[in-house]
């Protein structure tokens, strides 16, 4: 249409009949009504599949909200009697026979205190270097996940950051696998931060990861752990996106009879919530004693 | 053509138009409006620094900072070495092994195999109050997007803890106000973040360098950091025997 007639059509559309016209200028106007709702909509579909994916989803920040006791002796009495590990006979045999550590100060530290007079509960403070504890293992101090297409990252306030991928990477042969370094006679220098390797997929919107390669030692509630056992955790989330259940399977057929399983429950934390500082320094005499005022 | 029927042309092109705006499609991982979706996508990954990837002129320091305040914050720098205590930042952006950097719903997170916690960049309009956050290695930072470019503005950091040297001269303090610009160049294959240090305390002007960082291939997988053991008498002293050492801390003298 040249622009000549393109102008003419104009003017001819001007002096159409009322029918027509109104019908041109009522198809002209749904069709910018529908483009401004089209548009809208995208914005607020957006906006719902943000929050409604944000909410039920694991990524946010966590603090361990269950009373049955964060690993140490005493504490997962609940979780034993309900959850404790069944080992092969085996196994429990070889563990049986291993000697157990010759105990320090702070557990034998038992002559009479002044009032005041703080007790010794750590010999060795910082001991590990603030990576204390399992990374897989929440404690009291919050977890802080980040999910992202090809990797999901579950953070401490510590060390050992747990790089999940979600990429379709399989789990590695971990035959050839050293989870800690050692020195050329076999004996172990130093250990890494025990996060094996992780892969993660996604089951009906849980985040499901898949962990081998931890370093041999003691598992939550009389597990035990080589750099073959399988961890399996589930992150469900609850509908209202405020509790999340971590539950825990552990499978390795030279250590337990049936896959051992138990679960940890954590609330999500306030909006504004951040990480904390985890910071110790062993030079500091007050790191090894119960009782230090708080600096003021 | 007759106008009533372009009239009508004009109408269905419009609602099949509106039809596509429709989708679903998540334009970026953070989910944040604005964001340029190449550049949300593009950031999340692991990065490397090279030994040409650090442009660093030396810091325009304060009158007050002399070679006693710099002798002594570097002996902190060092007794936090010694120690085995978390070195925060700048070191975390500063040091041998590749970061990992994770963009979500409500932060972008930056984690490294080193002796440090990982950074929390958070989406969010405002710093913490600072009478009630209490000061960190690593601050307390806040996120947004300009355009293709991360802009994080970070305060609250300690003086007390963690590595304090800043690269170029001068040490991170309570004053100490960090500004990074993260962008993608050469295509996406290196990032590059501009730091930018405020404090008057320390600084005449304020201090500014870029780090380029080289993205490494999908398939890197980090090897776990090598642990410090404070109690290693070995490592004591070779830290605290004759002789000065070249480690990080000492590096501006």
């Amino acid at each position: 249409m040249s622009l000549q007639s393109s102008k003419s059509s104009w003017i001819q559309a001007l002096s159409l009949p009322g029918f027509r016209r109104t019908a041109v200028l009522g198809a002209v106007a749904v069709g910018g009504f529908a483009l401004c709702l089209g548009h809208a909509t995208e914005l607020y579909a957006q906006q719902q599949a943000q929050s409604a994916s944000a909410s039920t989803s694991a990524d946010g920040d966590w603090v361990r909200s269950d009373t049955v006791g964060a690993g140490f002796e005493g504490l997962t009495a609940d979780l034993e009697k309900t959850s404790k590990a069944v080992l092969t006979p085996e196994f429990a045999a070889r563990l049986a026979a291993v000697p157990n550590m010759p105990r320090g100060r702070a557990f034998t530290e038992n002559r009479a205190h002044a009032a005041g007079e703080s007790y010794v509960v750590v010999d060795r403070p910082c001991d590990g270097g603030a990576g204390g504890g399992q990374p897989y293992n929440p404690d009291s101090s919050a977890i802080h996940i980040v999910e992202q297409k090809d990797e999901v990252l579950i953070v401490r306030e510590r060390l050992g950051p747990r790089h999940v991928f979600m990429d379709g990477r399989s789990l590695p042969d971990v035959s050839h696998w050293d989870p800690a370094t050692a020195d050329a006679e076999g004996k172990v220098l130093r250990l890494t931060p025990d996060v094996g390797f992780s892969v993660g997929h996604y089951d009906n919107g849980v985040l499901v990861v898949e962990t081998v390669g931890l370093t041999p030692g003691p598992a939550p509630v009389g597990g035990w752990k080589t750099k073959e056992t399988h961890l399996t955790e589930r992150y469900e989330v609850s509908p209202d996106g405020k509790h999340m259940l971590l539950r825990y399977t552990w499978t390795d057929p030279k250590i337990y009879v049936t896959p051992h399983t138990y679960t940890y429950t954590f609330d999500r934390l306030e909006p504004g919530s951040y990480a904390l500082d985890e910071t110790c320094d062993p030079s500091d005499p007050k790191e090894k004693y119960s009782i230090a005022p708080p600096k003021q | 053509m007759r106008f009533w029927m372009l009239g009508i042309v004009i109408a269905l092109v419009a609602i099949t138009g509106s039809g596509g705006a429709f989708r679903l499609s998540a334009q970026t991982e953070g989910g944040q409006s604005g964001t340029s979706a190449v550049a949300a996508k593009g950031i999340s990954g692991f990065w490397e620094l090279s030994y040409d990837s650090r442009k660093v002129p030396p810091a325009d320091l304060a009158p007050r900072v002399t070679k006693a305040v710099i002798e002594a914050k570097i002996k902190h720098d060092e007794h936090e070495i010694r120690y085995c205590t978390m070195l925060g930042t700048p070191f975390i952006m500063d040091q041998s092994r590749p970061i990992d950097i994770r963009q979500g719903t409500s932060e972008v997170m930056i984690a490294a195999e080193v002796f440090t916690q990982p950074r929390h960049l958070y989406f969010r309009p405002a710093h913490i109050d600072p009478k009630i956050y209490d000061p960190s290695m690593n601050g307390d930072s806040i996120a947004h997007w300009e355009g293709d470019t991360l802009v994080v503005d970070t305060v609250g950091f300690s003086e007390d803890n963690g590595l304090t040297q800043i690269p170029g001269g001068g040490f991170r303090t309570a004053q100490s106000h960090l500004i990074e610009r993260y962008r993608l160049v050469e295509n996406g294959s290196i990032l590059s973040v501009t730091f930018t240090w405020d404090d008057p305390t320390m600084f005449r002007t304020p201090h500014s360098y870029e780090f380029r960082y080289y993205r490494l291939p999908v398939q890197y997988q980090p090897v776990p950091m090598i642990p410090c053991n404070a109690y290693d008498e070995a490592r004591a002293k070779f830290l605290e025997g004759p002789g000065e050492t070249d480690n990080h801390a000492i590096s501006i003298r």
